[in-house]
């Protein structure tokens, strides 16, 4: 209990920590570096903290009321410590960038959305009532708002923040109606009393509660279909911000998942966990594939982003299959390798980010059309590229691999459960196709993304002229590319951390659970087979050193000359492009991309060649122009007819309420 | 068992690369070539081993990292594939999904690696194959999940025992099917006719050939004899899963009811049976190679899409209609 109690004061040091460097940040520009180097520390203590959480450990908060009536209760568990964690490493890495990097921090305004950020995530992963959760829930909405709109916008940035509040704000409506729905005759608002009631709910209504909920929660973790707001705001924010974006708040949505739909709502037919296999299955896919075929880099982690949290629904699709038909071992399994996703995506992704952000500021561009080369002039940036690629594009033994393998089991184990029926399995195994997919297209992205900003020549003067940046931004982002590693091959350790949070979930999952189950659920198992990352890295890199040390013997020096490019001078115009290298992409998927390319030559009267060429290629965002387009279109339709009935004269509105009032009449005859 | 992994080391790192001597040979004759010896591969590995190589001035220290990389990748994969047993140099580790991820880091490296240079042939390599690569892993996973769903494991060991354990048994409908899925994603992914010509230096068609057209000497070396144990691998996964009759059980026992105390005549008869394995492989790629001319690559996402419902197909019949 002791033990407790600190963890308590711990995070509550945090939080006020964080909350008086909002203040600081408001105060001057150099109070603002302060502010960051708080927001630093803070993040490593959230990290251990979340360490200590996962063991086991809880941690309650009870923070004054509000208006004298609701309270701001704060209740930190095992699932809490996890996204703690998460929230921390980042954190850590973004607020040392934001202080390394020119420019990160644009006004005082941005510093103190910064740090409420940060405060209303901490608050959120551990709020233990409706209020606290949407209190905390709206503050992440706004203040990354703020951060997305910044000081100056331009007209796209605008577009941007207003597509992603008039979503974000979708789901918050949908849960703030769940919530309605879940709290009961007597109104009490804490998730015990909450699941208490909602166990007594009609079947009817725990589904349309299900349904707001994971609205709600899809919208914020960016899957399709309502993911449109993702690739528009996330890039649009600074690269520290983004890098908390992608990698911490759309795991809000995935913590929503756990904490609400599982923890309150609790068991449910199996058509919930389909419904969350679909969206996940479709999320993977589209989202690498459109990762594939973007240019800007920011925009391209940013559709990566999408594909992950798909990976992670499909773990959090089997927890639920696990849960509803009583498999308290499968539901750990898919909860376990949820949050382990959860987890590695955070700290790649917000490496990445970072890198990404650095990039930016060193070439001024971040169109990989127009980058190149950069191996030779930001050698330790392109390192640290190199281990955000090599985790977010899957392979072993990097920290990616661990977390789709573990879905993969997941899904496996799903599909071997005999207990389950056909159609179920069956949708298991079609998932298992949809990672398959997803990875070979992540694959691509990744060396799309690597390949034509890193490697050959420059294609533009400010890749060309691109320096290194400061020790302390590319340290930042090493500290994420350390933990990245480290999560890679201890994935094991990993793997562990995440059991106590995963029974915690498998029990609420699950309808009726026996005493033996419980006892199986205290190590996560392993699914149907076994990845041991450091002993494959261990011979990974003895197979290595012996090959390098044979292929060093008595070798001969390799002569230098320029590429072969059929007889003329190489240059930069004769490279592969990120636009030529997803061409095959382009046309194999062309039924869901729909490219546009046209090609305009202009002729000097008389000159046998061009003198100019203009050339534009698009895809087409299928979900965009099919289902928001049309809304969109018959929204204003609808709002042209509807502003006839506002004529302005006194007389008219009347004769209006007299119409209604004969209506109401008639109707409640 | 330990002879028996000296054996099986001995036979895939020395032995790799003769198959693909042995399927242009058979192409050579359909042909009405004679060809080349089927020893040719060794004699190609051994000049170009043995001259110095020539980089381009773009390139990054990747070009003189990455062969080293992937065959160091590929040898570890060959050594985690239980071929003559069902067991592998490093037991417990031969989990299919694992040794399929090594390949993916192997083509990671190795696209990256045509870039390098900044040609556009290697660009083209590069786009292509990890374009068709990812039209490849939906039907080479949905494949293997049918065999891990019905054996009860990922562990190529576990499935190759259980393998021996039903015999003729383990290939039922389910079974069938999701073989011939993945011998359609195995001819993608090793690189033959209809999606890539192993032999081509056409630039407009190469994919495989495309990639590696900037390494030289020892680098090039390194690479050939990767492609070369790739071969063996995805034949090995096959062979592990699908057809592990012949090679030697866990009690040392083959299917065909030796004793255990015979030991010797186990170990040539899963030598004799991997081999022949492995050759009628070579020789059925030859066919392939010789027989078919390259698909447009717009008509691959067919090929690739029939090995994906094939796979699915599997699943289906082994979920409604175990035997």
């Amino acid at each position: 209990m002791g033990g407790a109690w600190n963890d308590g004061v711990a995070i509550g040091a945090v939080l006020s920590a964080l909350l008086a460097s909002a203040g600081l940040a408001l105060v001057s520009r150099r109070a603002t570096q302060l502010a960051l180097l708080v927001q630093a520390v803070a993040g490593a203590v959230l990290a251990i903290e979340g360490l200590s959480l996962a063991g086991g450990r809880e941690a309650e908060l009870h923070v004054g009321s509000l208006l004298g009536v609701l309270s701001v209760d704060l209740r930190y568990d095992a699932l809490s410590g996890l996204f703690l964690i998460a929230l921390g490493l980042v954190a850590v890495s973004s607020s040392l960038f934001a202080l390394g990097h020119h420019g990160a921090i644009r006004s005082r305004g941005d510093g103190f959305a910064y740090a409420a950020f940060l405060v209303s995530m901490a608050a959120l992963f551990g709020s233990d009532t409706a209020f606290t959760f949407l209190l905390a829930w709206e503050a992440m909405a706004l203040s990354s708002a703020a951060l997305v709109f910044g000081p100056n916008p331009g007209p796209s940035t605008v577009r941007a923040g207003y597509i992603y509040l008039a979503l974000t704000h979708l789901a918050s409506a949908a849960i703030v109606v769940a919530f309605a729905m879940l709290a009961g005759s007597d109104g009490r608002l804490d998730f015990a009393s909450m699941r208490a009631a909602a166990q007594t709910l009609e079947p009817a209504a725990r589904d349309a509660a299900f349904l707001l909920l994971l609205l709600g929660f899809a919208t914020k973790a960016g899957l399709v279909p309502v993911h449109v707001w993702l690739p528009r705001a996330h890039p649009q924010a600074p690269s520290h911000v983004s890098a908390l974006m992608s990698g911490v708040m759309v795991t809000a949505g995935v913590f929503g998942v756990l904490r609400v739909i599982i923890g309150v709502l609790g068991p449910g037919p199996i058509w919930w966990a389909l419904l969350l296999l679909a969206l996940g299955g479709l999320s993977a896919i589209l989202g690498a594939l459109y990762a594939l075929v973007e240019r800007d880099l920011k925009r391209l982690l940013a559709f990566s982003t999408i594909e992950n949290v798909g990976i992670i629904f499909l773990g959090l699709g089997v927890a639920l299959i696990g849960g509803s038909a009583g498999l308290p071992v499968l539901a750990a399994l898919g909860t376990g390798a949820a949050l382990v996703h959860t987890l590695n995506h955070a700290a790649f992704k917000g490496l990445l980010f970072l890198v990404a952000g650095s990039i930016d500021g060193a070439t001024g561009t971040r169109d990989l059309d127009r980058l190149g080369g950069l191996v030779r002039t930001m050698p330790w940036t392109s390192v640290l590229f190199g281990v955000g690629a090599v985790s977010l594009a899957g392979v072993p033994p990097f920290s990616g691999f661990a977390g789709e393998w573990l879905t993969f089991q997941g899904l496996l184990s799903a599909g071997a459960a005999s207990a389950l029926d056909p159609a179920a399995r069956l949708a298991a195994m079609l998932a298992v196709g949809a990672i398959g997919l997803s990875a070979g297209l992540a694959l691509a992205a990744v060396v799309k993304a690597v390949g034509s900003s890193l490697l050959a020549l420059p294609r533009s003067t400010g890749a060309g002229a691109a320096l290194e940046v400061g020790r302390l931004e590319r340290g930042a982002a090493a500290f994420l590319a350390v933990a990245t590693i480290a999560m890679g091959l201890f994935a094991v350790p990993v793997r562990d951390l995440a059991a106590a949070a995963a029974t915690a979930t498998a029990t609420a999952a699950t309808a009726s659970v026996r005493p033996t189950d419980a006892a199986i659920v205290e190590r996560l198992p392993a699914g149907l087979g076994g990845y041991e990352p450091l002993s494959l890295g261990v011979v990974l890199f003895l197979v290595i050193v012996a090959t390098w040390a044979i292929a060093r013997r008595r070798a001969l020096p390799a002569r230098r000359v320029p590429t072969w490019a059929c007889g003329i001078a190489p240059t930069a115009a004769h490279e592969y492009t990120a636009t030529s290298f997803d061409k095959p992409a382009r046309l194999f998927f062309e039924p869901i991309l729909r490219p546009i390319r046209s090609r305009n030559l202009e002729f000097e009267p008389g000159a046998p060649f061009p003198h100019r060429l203009t050339y534009r290629s698009h895809v087409d965002h299928l979900v965009e122009s099919r289902i928001y387009v049309p809304v969109h279109r018959a929204t204003i339709a609808f709002a042209q007819i509807a502003r006839r009935l506002q004529q302005g004269t006194l007389q008219l509105y009347l004769a209006y309420t007299v119409v209604a009032l004969v209506i109401i009449l008639i109707v409640a005859r | 068992m330990t002879v028996l992994l000296i054996v099986q080391g001995a036979l895939v790192f020395a032995g790799a690369p003769l198959f693909a001597g042995i399927s242009r040979k058979l192409k050579a004759r359909l042909q009405y070539r004679r060809g080349p010896s089927i020893w040719q591969p060794y004699r190609d590995l051994r000049k170009w081993w043995s001259k110095n190589a020539v980089e381009s001035d773009a390139s990054s220290p990747l070009t003189s990292l990455v062969p080293v990389l992937v065959l160091g990748v590929m040898a570890a994969a060959a050594m985690l594939v239980p071929i003559l047993s069902t067991s592998s140099f490093a037991p417990g580790m031969a989990d299919v999904l694992v040794i399929v991820g090594l390949l993916a880091l192997a083509r990671l490296s190795l696209a990256l690696l045509a870039l390098d240079a900044g040609s556009a042939f290697g660009g083209m390599g590069s786009s292509r194959e990890v374009a068709i690569a990812a039209l490849v892993e939906p039907g080479l996973v949905l494949a293997l999940a049918v065999a891990a769903i019905s054996g009860g494991s990922t562990d190529l060991s576990v499935l190759a025992a259980r393998g021996l354990e039903l015999g003729p048994a383990l290939l039922g409908a389910p079974m069938l099917l999701a073989a011939a899925a993945y011998v359609i994603v195995a001819i993608a992914e090793t690189g033959h006719e209809p999606v890539d010509n192993p032999d081509t230096h056409l630039e407009l068609t190469m994919i495989h050939e495309g990639m590696i057209l900037e390494a030289s000497g020892r680098r090039l070396a390194m690479l050939m004899y990767a492609g070369h144990l790739k071969f063996v691998v995805v034949a090995g996964i096959f062979m592990a899963v699908f057809l592990p009759f012949g090679a030697v059980g866990d009690a040392g026992a083959t299917t065909a009811g030796a004793p255990a105390d015979n030991a010797p005549v186990a170990l040539v008869v899963a030598v004799a049976a991997a081999v022949l394995k492995l050759v009628v492989a070579a020789l059925g790629l030859g066919l392939l190679d010789a027989g078919l001319a390259k698909f447009r690559i717009l008509a691959l996402p067919s090929l690739l899409g029939l090995a994906a419902v094939l796979a699915v197909t599997a699943t289906a019949a082994y979920l409604w209609f175990p035997t």
